[in-house]
């Protein structure tokens, strides 16, 4: 958390900027020749105050420091190389070598805008050379000239130029103007070409957004070298000094430009987020599923790209429509920002790489969506268990259908048929007994057997629907009735039973009836079934447990039985499990929740 | 002496049905036929019959808590259960109280009454 710069340095800063400033230009009035007095000391004033000023904007907005600092510090060289208008040797002096700090410095803010670091090795290579090539190159030099080159950007004088102060040596070597000066100089211009080249590089890949930012700020530097290049070369090439001096305005003028357009830079940075931020505010309000929220968010970040992804528990990421996606994301052209940066993500977005440089946006957008995410996260996962249960509600309904009509058909086919058939037969025997009364009767009681079939046969239709017992009895009971009756040996032993609403028990006697003929069906050489039921008070547990082969769960096919048990568990709150290894057994496990919402039966 | 018969069931046209087999049947007569557990109380109070035949479906009361109440009042009586049902799907209860038998409805005709009388008699 970056605290605010305290106002007394800011201002303290921008005092000695003035000062400074006025002092430069006072330096600059004394010395100038008439026609130039106004506007050098003009340009000092502004050479000093503009980046001072800059960099005081800078810290106070809470921009990356370093920019601030770097400004002062660049308004402190000017100031510096503004001496180089004095008359005094001294003054001249460190005026000329203060100027050789100016263009490391500018190259260093200019590539590392605006994130404060350089991101590219060229970059580093760049500002590296810079720096060695005035440690090492120029500032030797200051102990061996006997007089610094003319003319001079920073200063008006010409052939009656102070002698360097520094000087150490007796005699200027020769190489110096022969081989040492002229290097340097090709040195340079290289060096200051190459920054052009490596800013025009950085506008190129810049999103559209930093571009706006960025071209103003780099059209300046780029002036700079490039005019301070053609400086240099003109110098050499002996141009008259009058020409020279209009590329010695530009060389100068770049700076404060150069300065105004970082803060323009600045500001309309701010402004676009405030904008985009407001905007995105403004529309969270009524924001009502994920597809509008990431909209919103696109349209604040200007990416249409952006999509949003919502942890799940298990691990697992859905996108807004409740699909699975895969993090961390396999694009190169991607990245994502995770919502709220700290601690558990309640989101994450992810956007265009080309937003890359704009990740405090990005985090901001991602902070001010925060507690619309955190809604939207639960409608998510609201609707992946409608659609579960919406799915399980269909396999229900689907399979009740398919029991009434197998209902309907075996009434149809069965009891039916045996009535209409019986129907026919009384009628016929009624005619028989007027003519053969022993032979009639005979046929009657014949045709009571039949009624007799026809009973048992619905009797039987109904208790596969519902069992009577169930009813009449309880779990315990029904229970026993089926095991009787199984062609497997089947126990039942029960704990603490007590009669429970009627779909707790139906969906508890179904599952255990459904796992009794699974083993039944499935389950080699089985001997014996177990059948346990409990109840402890919060819980109806049962399982059952047979002795057969067991089988591999994970390889087993889960026929439409089990789903058939867990949609039937389900609709009671319950669930319903397998356990089986093969030589092991099969157990078949559920339980059913007895109090809250289902109740008990008193 | 006939043998008197109380025949209890919500079900109506079974009531027709037992008190036509009552009536076809020697021996035997018929102290009521009532669709509630509360009309048998108010019936065996009034005078006692020797034999009531109680469904084990009603809806006021089941048959097996109407046939506790009768026997702790009139233990004289013999009470026959009968159902719809296969009497092996019959609750445990039902052998448990003081009921004399188990019956099927669909069983009853004037025959089937006397062998059901003889065999209560000789247990």
């Amino acid at each position: 958390m970056r605290t605010e710069m305290p106002r007394g340095r800011l201002l303290g800063l921008a005092s000695l900027g003035i000062v400074l400033g006025a002092v430069g230009a006072a330096v600059a009035l004394a010395n100038t020749a008439a026609h130039w007095r106004v506007a050098s000391s003009l340009a000092a004033f502004i050479l000093v105050v503009g980046p001072v000023a800059a960099g005081v904007l800078a810290l106070r907005l809470r921009a990356p420091d370093r920019f601030g600092y770097l400004l002062i510090f660049m308004g402190g060289a000017a100031f510096l190389a503004s001496l180089a208008d004095s008359g005094d040797a001294f003054l001249y002096s460190v005026g000329r070598v203060a100027g050789w700090l100016i263009a490391p410095a500018l190259a260093y803010i200019m590539l590392a805008y605006p994130s404060g670091r350089l991101a590219r090795r060229s970059e580093r290579l760049i500002v590296g050379a810079f720096v060695f090539v005035v440690v090492v190159g120029f500032v030797p030099n200051a102990f061996l000239l006997r007089q610094y080159p003319t003319p001079y950007p920073w200063t008006t004088c010409v052939h009656a130029c102070p002698a360097n102060a520094f000087m150490v040596v007796a005699r200027q070597p020769a190489y110096l103007n022969s081989t040492l000066r002229p290097v340097l100089e090709v040195t340079a211009t290289l060096l200051f070409l190459s920054a052009v080249v490596a800013m025009w590089g950085k506008i190129r890949r810049a999103s559209p957004l930093l571009r706006r930012t960025l071209v103003p700020v780099m059209a300046a530097g780029i002036l700079y070298f490039a005019a301070y290049s053609a400086y240099l070369i003109a110098r050499r090439a002996g141009t008259d000094p009058a020409a020279l001096q209009l590329l010695a305005w530009l060389v100068l003028l770049s700076l404060p430009v150069f300065a105004a357009s970082f803060v323009v830079g600045l500001l309309w940075a701010r402004v676009y987020s405030a904008q985009a931020l407001e905007r995105l505010a403004l529309g969270l309000n009524t924001v009502t599923d994920p597809g509008q929220l990431r909209d919103l968010i696109a349209e604040a970040l200007s990416d249409p790209s952006v999509e949003l992804y919502y942890p799940q528990p298990g691990g697992a990421w859905w996108d807004g429509a409740g699909r699975r996606v895969a993090l961390p994301l396999q694009d190169a052209g991607r990245c994502v920002s995770q919502i709220p940066a700290d601690g558990d993500p309640v989101a994450v977005i992810a956007y265009d790489a080309a937003l890359r440089d704009q990740r405090r946006l990005v985090r901001a957008v991602g902070a001010s969506a925060s507690t619309t995410l955190a809604r939207l996260r639960m409608t998510v996962a609201l609707s992946s268990s409608v659609r579960k249960v919406e799915a399980a509600q269909g396999r229900m309904a689907a399979v009740a259908a398919e029991e009434r009509h197998r209902i309907g058909r075996d009434l149809h086919d069965g009891a039916q048929q045996r009535l209409v058939t019986l129907r026919i037969n009384l009628e016929l025997a009624a005619e028989q007994i007027e003519q053969d009364p022993d032979g009639g009767t005979e046929q009657l009681r014949a045709l009571g057997e039949e009624v007799d079939a026809t009973l048992e046969e619905i009797r039987s239709l109904a208790t596969g629907i519902f069992p009577p017992l169930l009813s009449d009895a309880g779990l315990g009971e029904a229970l026993h009735a089926i095991a009787l009756r199984g062609p497997i040996a089947t126990a039942v032993k029960t704990e603490g039973l007590r009669r429970y609403p009627l779909e707790i028990e139906s969906a508890a006697y179904f599952c255990c009836l459904e796992a009794l003929q699974n083993s039944a069906k499935h389950a080699r050489n089985a001997s014996e079934v177990t059948i346990r039921l409990a109840d402890d008070g919060q819980l109806l547990r049962f399982d059952v447990a047979d002795d057969g082969a067991g089988f591999v769960i994970h390889r087993a096919v889960h026929g439409s039985g089990l789903t058939n048990m867990r949609d039937r568990l389900g609709v009671v709150g319950g669930r319903v499990w397998i356990d089986s290894a093969p030589g092991r057994g099969t157990v078949v496990h559920g339980q059913i929740p007895i109090t809250g919402e289902f109740g008990l039966v008193t | 002496m006939p043998v008197r018969i109380l025949t209890v069931d919500d079900y109506a046209p079974f009531l027709e049905a037992a008190r036509r087999v009552v009536a076809a049947t020697p021996g035997f007569e018929s102290a009521g036929e009532v669709r509630s557990a509360a009309e048998a109380f108010t019936a065996i109070d009034a005078s006692e019959p020797q034999l009531a035949l109680i469904d084990i479906h009603m809806p006021d009361m089941n048959g097996i808590e109407a046939t506790r109440r009768i026997k702790a009042a009139h233990p004289a009586v013999l009470v026959v259960l009968i159902s719809t049902g296969d009497p092996g799907q019959l609750p445990t209860a039902v052998h448990e109280c003081d009921a004399a038998a188990v019956a099927r409805k669909q069983d009853l005709n004037p025959r089937f009454l006397r062998e059901l009388w003889q065999a209560l008699q000789s247990s």
